[in-house]
């Protein structure tokens, strides 16, 4: 599969050679580590080949057996597969949530939920939506996937990419464990003062949610980090800036967003702890605080939110319609552009949640305009992808049927939202269905399907067996019939004066038919999901074998055994094209030189993906875990006591010394 | 200074579209009630202002573009040449925020900033 490379393939590359030459590489005068020759005591991967070579990385970049060893874990595969399972487990709760709404809703006057839990219940799913799946579900399959997408053996930081994943295991489960105790949160996903206030929400509830808050955004800024210093960083050699993969692209302008856009939430969350735990009023008026400032600091990272579970799906769709298209990308820089765009754009939309506080009508026109503008971006994006399918040479499986289905649903959803731009429409059916239907064509339409696509496209990755394709067909139509039937209903409901988060209504209202047909879809939705998770267990336990490349795609990642081993590649692949694997069939040129016996990475430049530096990366640690449990107490006990802060940050700071602690790597011993 | 005009900055209108709205968002929304006070047309003015920043950072990047060595050769799927793909990404960005701009400062001609 793999060959030396020649000095042709390295026409267009012409830096990367010296690793495996030994040749000073570099501009003139311009020398780096990386030209440093080899220590001779080093055994290095020029030195050993084939089978050998594969079971002696294994050892070097594996994780150890037993409980110790499993918390311990760096590997970005391992960390992944947990990041991606648990967030869909929190997909299938916030589901059940809502399924039992629906149920709620059927009939007018129901008794089936009282309006205490149905509070709880609205809140737990939209906050479980939002922030325990749609957050995590795009980073987490960047985490799997972005370092065997530009070619490396692990994601950057390690060990922090370890310690985000449990922070963010621990603050969904604390969250949850609440909503079981009957204390779960009650004001909804954006807990708006003065509801979540001090004066109107007493007790822990509202509490919960901004704590629940917090963790998620610790974890979801350290992922962050970690992927764009791999994306930046850590590419393979000749992976310049414009052969990036979409799905990169799409990981590394996600991970910025949310760089910026969570520390106004964790701002909010926090400042409303204090206005409850330590009496502060920084939302109260009667003190000088100001509510509307919670508005604005929760929607400067709420818009950009919908585009943080919005971006990933953009890597997504391009991945599979490239691959089922059989033809390479139709407008790159088109797409590239619009995802940095919609980066940008997605902070200048806030104020359209808010055109009904009173807002003057000339400062909500400019977010009017924005909001209406965005749609430009990703209207290029649904023409590029259309295009790619026009021009290719489609294979319909069922991948590509659940992104056929996201064209149709995001765009209908994408209608309804430029509909929603202008403030008379929005100030008529604000709060109504109508604005339910639109956000769940948008976000179920934008993510779920295709998650649900990457899922079937990835499965044969992650687990080295193929989905059932026959099963996945019938799982498309009753998703697609069942999200329809559940949704468009809603915009009639909508529009017929329908409000949000009630617990019932009476008959005369005319509303009955409509929540019937809603509630019967769900119920159609819901059992694509039961049939889903029936695929999912049958086909690892008993799928057909994949291979390494079962569809025959074009990235890196498919050049890696299924499921890949613990070191990646056995050696750095070279990338001379877009499509790696489609230049190179059969043949991949790479790099040699890289120790064998150590953890090490080829480091690169950012624009020209040049080899710059060998790096050592980091062992597996348990420390990670324990700075996790230690975050977890003082997280968990500040919302009891301000002290907890003082007495939780001690034990914090002894787990943080440990993980940090000096420790001469096996390298530098040698 | 005129020798960076001549040779452009390949990423100058990635940074000068976004930066030059986000400026236009932020001045004029913060404008809005003086606006409303003294009656004058500050809005679309501002974002004719901020618009020339951004057709600046796109002029910059092309002539980034224009001046990129024409080596080495792409690779069959166009790329290869990551100067010439970021100049034309910060080409593209600043028409679209240029657009942006312009479609914001024309609420100023449409409002008088004291409509609720």
């Amino acid at each position: 599969m793999t060959r030396a490379i020649t000095p042709h393939d390295l026409d267009g590359v012409p830096e990367i050679s010296r690793l495996a030459t030994g040749e000073r590489g570099g501009l003139p005068g311009v020398q780096s580590e990386a030209d440093a020759p080899p220590s001779p005591d080093e055994l290095r991967d020029d030195q050993v080949d084939g089978a050998e070579l594969t079971a002696r990385l294994a050892k070097t970049w594996g994780t150890d057996r037993g409980l110790v060893g499993t918390l311990s874990t760096v590997d970005h595969k391992i960390i992944g597969r947990r990041y991606i399972v648990t967030a869909i487990l929190f997909l299938f709760l916030g589901g059940l949530s809502a399924v039992v709404m629906r149920m709620q809703l059927a009939v007018p006057e129901n008794r089936l939920v009282g309006p205490d839990l149905y509070n709880q219940l609205f809140t737990m799913h939209g906050t479980t939506m939002m922030f325990l799946f749609g957050v995590p579900i795009g980073e987490a399959f960047a985490v799997y996937l972005v370092p065997l997408m530009v070619g490396t053996r692990n994601i950057a930081f390690p060990r922090l990419n370890a310690y985000s994943y449990y922070v963010y295991l621990f603050g969904g489960l604390m969250i949850w464990v609440a909503f079981m105790l009957n204390i779960g949160p009650d004001v909804g996903w954006f807990a708006y003062v003065p509801l979540s206030g001090p004066e109107f929400s007493p007790g822990k509830r509202a509490d919960f949610w901004a704590q629940m808050i917090t963790f998620t955004e610790v974890s979801g800024i350290a992922v962050a980090i970690s992927i764009i210093v791999t994306v930046f960083k850590l590419r393979a050699p000749g992976m310049t800036l414009d052969r990036i993969p979409l799905f990169v692209w799409a990981e590394l302008i996600n991970s910025f967003v949310i760089i910026f856009a969570l520390p106004a939430v964790v701002t909010a969350s926090a400042t409303l702890m204090m206005d409850r735990l330590v009496g502060t009023h920084f939302f109260n008026p009667a003190e000088g605080g100001d509510a509307l400032l919670y508005q604005h600091l929760f929607w400067f990272f709420g818009h950009p939110e919908v585009y943080i579970i919005f971006l990933p799906a953009t890597g997504w769709v391009s991945a599979i319609v490239v691959t089922f298209s059989r033809r390479q990308a139709f407008g790159y820089i088109a797409l590239v552009l619009s995802l940095i765009a919609t980066g940008f754009l997605s902070f200048g939309l806030w104020v359209h949640h808010m055109f009904t506080t009173g807002l003057p009508q000339l400062g909500a026109s400019f977010f009017t305009a924005s909001s209406m503008l965005i749609a430009i971006p990703n209207g290029i994006q649904i023409f590029c992808w259309i295009a790619t399918l026009w021009d290719g040479r489609p294979v319909f499986r069922a991948p590509l049927l659940f992104i056929l289905g996201f064209f149709f649903i995001f765009v209908a959803g994408g209608l309804s939202g430029i509909m929603l731009a202008s403030v008379p429409l929005d100030t008529q059916v604000h709060d109504t269905f109508f604005v339910v239907a639109h956000f769940h064509y948008v976000l179920i339409g934008g993510n779920v399907f295709p998650l649900i696509a990457a899922v079937y496209y990835w499965f044969p990755k992650f687990t080295g067996r193929m989905m059932s394709e026959r099963l996945g067909k019938w799982h498309f139509w009753l998703a697609f019939i069942g999200f329809n039937v559940t949704f468009f209903p809603m915009h009639i409901t909508g529009l017929m004066g329908m409000p949000r988060r009630v617990y019932t209504y009476l008959p005369e209202m005319g509303w009955a038919n409509l929540n019937l047909l809603s509630s019967a879809g769900a119920v159609l939705f819901f059992g694509s999901f039961v049939l889903f998770l029936y695929n999912i267990v049958s086909s690892a336990r008993r799928g057909p074998l994949a291979g390494p490349n079962p569809w025959n795609a074009g990235t890196l990642e498919w050049a890696s055994a299924s499921p890949p081993m613990p070191q990646n590649f056995d050696r750095i692949p070279v990338v001379t094209n877009r499509e790696p694997l489609w230049a190179h069939r059969g043949s991949l040129p790479v790099v040699a030189g890289l120790s064998v016996e150590n953890r090490e990475q080829i480091v690169s430049t950012i624009t020209h993906g040049r080899a710059d530096l060998r790096e050592s990366t980091p062992e597996p640690s348990i420390w990670p875990f324990m700075a996790a449990i230690a975050t977890t107490i003082l997280f968990v006990g500040s919302m009891f006591t301000p002290w907890a802060l003082v007495w939780g940050s001690i034990p914090l700071a002894v787990t943080l010394m440990g993980w940090f602690w000096p420790k001469p790597s096996t390298e530098d011993e040698r | 200074m005129a020798g960076m005009i001549s040779r452009g900055l390949p990423s100058a209108g990635v940074f000068a579209g976004p930066i030059a709205w986000l400026a236009d968002t932020q001045v004029n929304y913060a404008a809005v009630p003086w606006v409303c006070a003294h009656q004058v047309p500050f809005i679309p003015v501002f974002a004719a202002a901020m618009a020339v920043i951004s057709l600046a950072g796109g002029y910059l990047s092309w002539r980034g573009y224009a001046s990129e060595a024409p080596t080495p050769a792409p690779d069959s799927t166009g790329a290869g040449r990551p100067h010439r793909f970021v100049a034309l990404m910060g080409i593209a960005i600043a028409v679209l925020f240029t657009l942006v701009i312009l479609l914001q400062g024309a609420a100023g001609l449409v409002f008088h900033g004291c409509e609720r």
